[in-house]
């Protein structure tokens, strides 16, 4: 707990990327009263990590450092501090994806490094245009792929996740295309930007999605009480969690969040198999004549 | 208290692991490539969609809960 102002710091770092993992079992609001109390910035996945290998059984906390090569680094909690130092040492242009570059292109990719793509990008195109070797002009082209790509590829995934309704995701890469103003084809990301923060249909999804996710918690909170070894227990459980997203489904058809738990709801009836079918609606009382 | 499955309890059957060796996930080690995941749930959602976009930068992964 006593690190999580510091992460917060981390995470303001060029070249570093926080990313954590709430890896224990508490009701949304409890974990939501952390957030706000400490101002967490950085990401938070709340499920999904431990079938691929990141997992704290020994004790919490626990780091993984990724480095430049997108390898593990390192992976434990004692000694991170020195094993996260030695691997931002490798780190010389932020997101840019290289250690070194031609003298010629420093200045660019010094401009990329600290968000000023704008201007990497033109440095970049002067030298492209008139360079002094075939190496150079690789690297030019280079920085301004590097440019281009990103700001398609954050364009596509934006106007994809607003189709899909997921506008935490929209939000979060037009704010990140925002940085790359003077560029063209992020000029639009600032009012693409506003017009979703304020729009009221986008606040009720995003609500309907946090509604969606406090449910999930409470009933992970519930499952520690059930005697995992006790198969009548768990499907008893099971239909209770079926039951639990049928009826948010239902309350908030037309949602994002109500696909969610269409998907949750299809996971469910595959485990329960005939036990899952919905109980049928009693039939009106007949009228007597 | 551990998140040791997905969650609802989607795999309520299975047995929580008590230890690392005991354990039915895989473990990640130093000099492997950063795992992948796609979580269902994300607080701060992230403009990046996997750890292989950030390559050329560091990554600092951090599980940890509020006790």
């Amino acid at each position: 707990m006593r690190q999580l102002p510091h992460m917060n710091e981390l995470h303001e770092t060029p070249g570093l990327h926080v990313y954590t993992l709430y890896s224990q079992v508490h009701a949304l609001p409890e974990i939501r009263e952390i957030i706000d109390k400490h101002s967490v910035r950085y990401p938070i996945a709340m499920d999904s990590f431990l079938d691929v290998g990141y997992h704290a059984f020994e004790g919490l906390p626990r780091m993984w450092i990724i480095g430049v090569d997108g390898k593990v680094a390192f992976a434990g909690t004692k000694g991170y501090s020195d094993a996260l130092d030695e691997a931002m040492e490798k780190v010389k242009y932020p997101g840019l994806g290289k250690t070194s570059v031609a003298k010629e292109l420093t200045e660019a990719a010094r401009a990329f490094g600290e968000g000023e793509f704008a201007k990497a990008y033109k440095l970049a195109e002067a030298i492209y245009d008139d360079p002094p070797s075939d190496e150079v002009e690789a690297e030019a082209e280079y920085i301004m792929e590097r440019i281009d790509d990103r700001i398609d590829r954050l364009a596509q995934r934006a106007e994809t996740a607003e189709i899909e309704k997921n506008y935490d995701l929209a939000i979060s890469c037009w704010k990140e295309l925002a940085r790359y103003k003077g560029l063209d084809d992020a000029e639009e990301a600032p009012e693409r930007l506003k017009t979703l923060q304020g729009d009221k249909d986008v606040q009720n999804e995003i609500t309907k999605r946090r509604d969606l996710l406090k449910l999930m918690c409470e009933l992970d909170v519930k499952f520690q009480d059930i005697d995992d070894t006790d198969g009548a227990a768990v499907s008893t459980f099971r239909k209770e969690c079926l039951e639990a997203y049928r009826k948010f489904a239902k309350e908030n058809e037309g949602t994002y969040a109500a696909d969610e738990a269409e998907s949750l709801i299809e996971i469910f009836e595959r485990l329960l198999g005939p036990d899952a079918a919905e109980p049928e609606e009693a039939d009106p009382p007949k009228e007597t004549e | 208290m551990f998140r040791t499955f997905m969650l609802g309890a989607l795999l309520a059957l299975l047995t929580a692991p008590a230890f690392a060796q005991d354990s039915p996930y895989p473990i990640l080690k130093v000099g492997e490539d950063a795992a992948e995941f796609t979580p269902r749930n994300v607080i701060n959602t992230p403009w990046y969609t996997s750890f292989a976009e950030l390559k050329g930068d560091v990554i600092l992964i951090k599980a940890w809960g509020k006790n």
